[in-house]
């Protein structure tokens, strides 16, 4: 404690003199907290987005740290945690503009991703490297191998299991490389150690209206586009607070939002549709 | 003396051999759309025959009782590789001079596919060295069924009359070999190929399709009856290109066989004076060979993309090393990494006593010159870390592991997405011995996708011009289905077969009113759901003309437990499947 005292007088020399703004003093301690709290030397300081500023606003840079790994814990239920960390890598790609041929590498043992979903976010499909390792071995090397790679911006995978060995070796390929690692635990996770940076845990909700008429049997198709309403929590966050919660909405503009009011409408785009004017200038020309 | 080696199932599947499932291919024709270019022997069995429609042969296959069918694309990508494949491998163990087949600017008699699908080699004092000719087709006849294939071998003085009796005879023929397994071969003795041919249709003798049609309509069906008619007549009537064929196939005109061999750049080989099983001698010689390969490759300003390195051992099966590559490459560093990474994980069983180092595949080097503003992060720099970033992986996980998805455009959402190997890629994907793939479909699909589809008087006319093109779309019934802006459209996780479920309450769902909704609870496994919400129905259709028609309403439905399903109805089937999860 003495040590660090010393050094947070060091680092703010006005301090004896005048009177220092008090976020100022708290955003240089938070720094040297960071500091403090990274192994290597390489702190980067570029932040990405979340893809949501919901959960950007829980995070403490205001996005995910590069040259880090973060964890989105699914609840077994479901959730939509693969849409999500997809959402990260997006803004990932995007906001990378360092490396304008940033690729997103997607891990997928079982076989089962489906492109269009990544498509259908606005990845380009030329943009997404897809590998599927035969074995847990073989996906920790093609994961630690994506991650130091300079032209990777993100890296996205299932982990089901995930020892401290191989979690240090990509934590300190992601530094090399800079880039996300963007990893989907099961909910067994939970109660293992983490060495990602940031770990969400998405749980997905009923929706609001069905919570008091959950008995009724039938099916009724709601009139508004899709809409899911989940709950998020951050259950670890390095260098910020963990335990803070938010329950929101994804509408179907893909964007995250929260609890809508009871009384909001959908908005339809209903745009008049006019005459071509090729056509309408070629029947004015006839009836003339 | 030369042989022609007729492998006339290259494309066969292994897939084949899994009890009654009746496979068969198509391919797009120009005029006729999409025809059945190969089948299997079920397929035949049951009526399907090569030129045939898709849908023909869907319908005959449909109301064959215990037996699946699977109608699929023909690659002809595989299936070029697939015999030049083979061609390296008659090569190495029969004749060094192999042909695979030329072609043509028009379709041969009795040819659907526009593509080599026969090997020409040239035995001539070959016979011999085997023990005989019997011999030598017996040793091409293991080569084939090592391979996996079935072929029909014909030994002959004429490439021509080697072709037409491997292609043409029957099996009953005189000059005619034991049966060798599914292997039939024949023998044509010196200077007899006029009896071999003479009782052979017209098609034997590889001309266009419409002069053997034309001859078989005057009632000329044997190559005996064509000989017989006076040849200036023929020339005057069907132009000199009958006659040519008859004479290559007699033997009284010169035919010149383009050989299929990897330029001498390309290949590079060394005989080991001790055979060993030392990795450290065999890593040596890899490098030194490499390097003479690719010093020979950059002269020609080329680089290699794919690389396949054989280790002969004493005991019979080759090891053999390969490698894709995601630009042409000339770095002896990078491909010399790659290849020892590969050599530590391979198991020798014997020693070795012979390497062969081909480049497969290659492409042109492109060098840029890096100008002053991109020294420092450019757009060479990323491509050449991408490059670096893919070989290693598909270097140790292997080509087929690696790869890139595009879309096809085709309605049903398991076949939206094709994927393919990210290395190893010909340079502008096309394929030597075949005429450029033809783009029109695509750029008409691209067209139409422009313009949204409504149900507009004016686009109700241009509709009906594309009328097959349009059937072709994702129907959308009303607004509540998938916007083609929603971001959650399609699901995250896409299962490899749909899985059946169990509806608990049918009766409720097969009501008219009903029609267009999901059931309300529905068991998956142990599982029981109870559907809160859904959205839909989402129509996706596919054409007659793209095999087995398939008709599905699709609902994102989301259950009480907060999971959200992607599931559908098959209208022509009947049941419900759940396709994908949104995880």
């Amino acid at each position: 404690m003495n040590i660090e005292r010393v050094r947070v007088r060091g680092s703010a020399p006005e301090a004896a003199g005048k009177t220092v703004e008090k976020p100022a003093v708290l955003q240089s301690l938070r720094q040297q907290l960071a500091r403090l709290e990274r192994s290597g030397n390489s702190v980067s300081e570029d932040r990405v987005s979340s893809g949501a500023a919901i959960l950007d606003a829980m995070l403490p840079g205001k996005g995910l740290a590069t040259g880090t790994m973060h964890e989105w814990v699914e609840h077994e239920g479901g959730g939509l945690a693969c849409w999500l960390a997809l959402l990260s890598a997006r803004s990932a790609l995007l906001g990378w503009d360092r490396r304008h041929h940033g690729r997103l590498v997607v891990l997928d043992r079982e076989g089962t991703f489906y492109p269009p979903a990544a498509q259908a976010l606005g990845i380009p499909l030329e943009r997404l490297v897809l590998i599927r390792p035969k074995d847990h071995d073989e996906l920790i090397w093609s994961a630690d191998q994506a991650l130091r790679s300079p032209v990777v911006s993100a890296v996205w995978g299932r982990l089901e299991t995930l020892d401290d060995r191989d979690a240090r070796r990509l934590q300190l390929a992601a530094e090399v490389g800079g880039s996300l690692g963007l990893w989907i635990r099961p909910q067994r996770a939970l109660s293992q150690p983490s060495w990602a940076d940031v770990r969400w845990y998405v749980r997905g909700l009923p929706p609001l209206s069905h919570t008091a008429t959950k008995s009724s049997a039938a099916p009724s198709v709601t009139m508004e586009r899709s809409s899911k309403r989940m709950e998020i929590r951050l259950v670890r966050c390095r260098g910020g607070r963990s335990g803070a919660s938010a329950i929101f909405e994804i509408n179907s503009h893909g964007q995250i939002c929260h609890e809508p009011t009871p009384q909001q409408t959908p908005a339809l785009p209903l745009v008049a549709q006019l005459a071509h004017p090729k056509s309408a200038s070629k029947s004015r020309q006839r009836s003339a | 003396m030369q042989a022609s080696l007729a492998s006339a199932a290259p494309e066969q599947d292994a897939a084949q051999a899994a009890t009654k499932l009746a496979i068969a291919l198509w391919g797009m024709d120009p005029r006729r759309g999409r025809l059945i270019v190969a089948c299997c022997d079920l397929a035949a069995s049951l009526g399907v025959r090569v030129g045939m429609t898709v849908s023909q042969a869907d319908s005959l296959l449909q109301v064959a009782p215990d037996a699946t069918h699977w109608i699929a694309q023909h690659d002809s990508q595989a299936d070029w590789e697939a015999l030049s494949n083979l061609a390296e491998r008659c090569a190495e163990c029969i004749s060094p001079l192999v042909a695979i087949e030329p072609l043509e600017n028009f379709l041969w008699a009795g040819q659907i596919l526009h593509q080599p699908q026969a090997l020409l080699l040239d035995v001539t004092g070959l016979g011999n060295w085997f023990g005989g000719e019997p011999s030598l087709v017996a040793a091409t006849q293991n080569i084939l069924e090592q391979a996996g294939y079935w072929g029909r071998i014909a030994i002959a003085d004429t490439q021509g009359a080697a072709w037409g009796v491997a292609h043409c005879a029957q099996s009953t023929g005189p000059n005619l070999l034991q049966p060798h397994r599914s292997n039939a071969a024949w023998i044509i003795p010196p200077g007899a190929q006029q009896q071999a041919l003479e009782p052979l249709r017209i098609a034997a003798l590889r001309v266009r399709s419409e002069t053997a049609v034309m001859l078989r309509r005057l009632g000329v069906t044997s190559i005996a009856a064509l000989i017989r008619l006076p040849r200036s007549g023929l020339v005057t009537r069907f132009g000199p290109d009958l006659l040519l064929r008859l004479d290559q196939a007699l033997g009284t005109a010169t035919e010149i066989l383009p050989m299929h061999q990897a330029a001498p750049e390309h290949r590079q080989n060394v005989e080991l004076q001790y055979p060993t099983t030392d990795r450290d001698i065999l890593a040596h010689q890899l490098s030194l060979l490499l390097k003479k390969l690719v010093t020979g490759l950059s002269q020609h300003q080329q680089g290699v993309l794919r690389l396949t390195c054989r280790m002969e051992q004493e005991a019979p099966p080759p090891f053999e090393l390969r490698l894709g590559l995601f630009t042409p490459t000339a770095s002896h560093e990078h491909l010399e990494r790659l290849l020892l990474g590969n050599l530590e994980r391979c198991r020798l069983t014997s020693t070795v006593h012979r390497i062969v180092m081909t480049a497969t595949l290659t492409g042109p080097l492109t060098i840029r010159q890096p100008t002053l503003l991109d020294i420092d992060d450019g757009e060479s720099s990323s491509v050449y870390e991408l490059a670096k970033l893919i070989d290693n992986l598909s270097g140790r996980l292997g080509r087929e592991r690696v790869l890139v998805a595009e879309s096809t455009h085709h309605p049903l959402p398991e076949q939206a997405i094709r994927v393919r190997p990210l290395t190893g890629q010909p340079m502008g994907a096309m394929i030597p011995g075949r005429p450029a793939p033809k783009r029109a479909l695509a750029t008409r699909k691209s067209n139409r996708k422009k313009t949204p589809y409504t149900s507009s008087a004016s686009q109700q006319a241009s509709a009906s011009q594309q009328a097959s093109a349009s059937m072709d779309r994702v129907d959308t019934l009303d607004w509540r289905a998938a916007h083609s802006s929603d971001p959650l459209r399609r699901p995250t996780i896409l299962y490899k077969k749909p899985l059946p479920l169990m509806v608990l309450d049918p009766q409720t769902t097969e009501s008219s009113q009903a029609f267009n909704e999901p059931p309300a609870r529905f068991r998956r496994g142990n599982q029981e759901h109870h559907v809160l919400r859904s959205w839909g129905p989402e129509r996706l259709e596919t054409g007659w003309w793209h095999g087995p028609m398939q008709r599905r309403d699709y609902f994102r439905v989301e259950t009480s437990s907060g999971q959200w399903l992607w599931i559908y109805r098959d209208l022509r089937q009947g049941g419900w499947w759940l396709h994908g999860l949104f995880s």
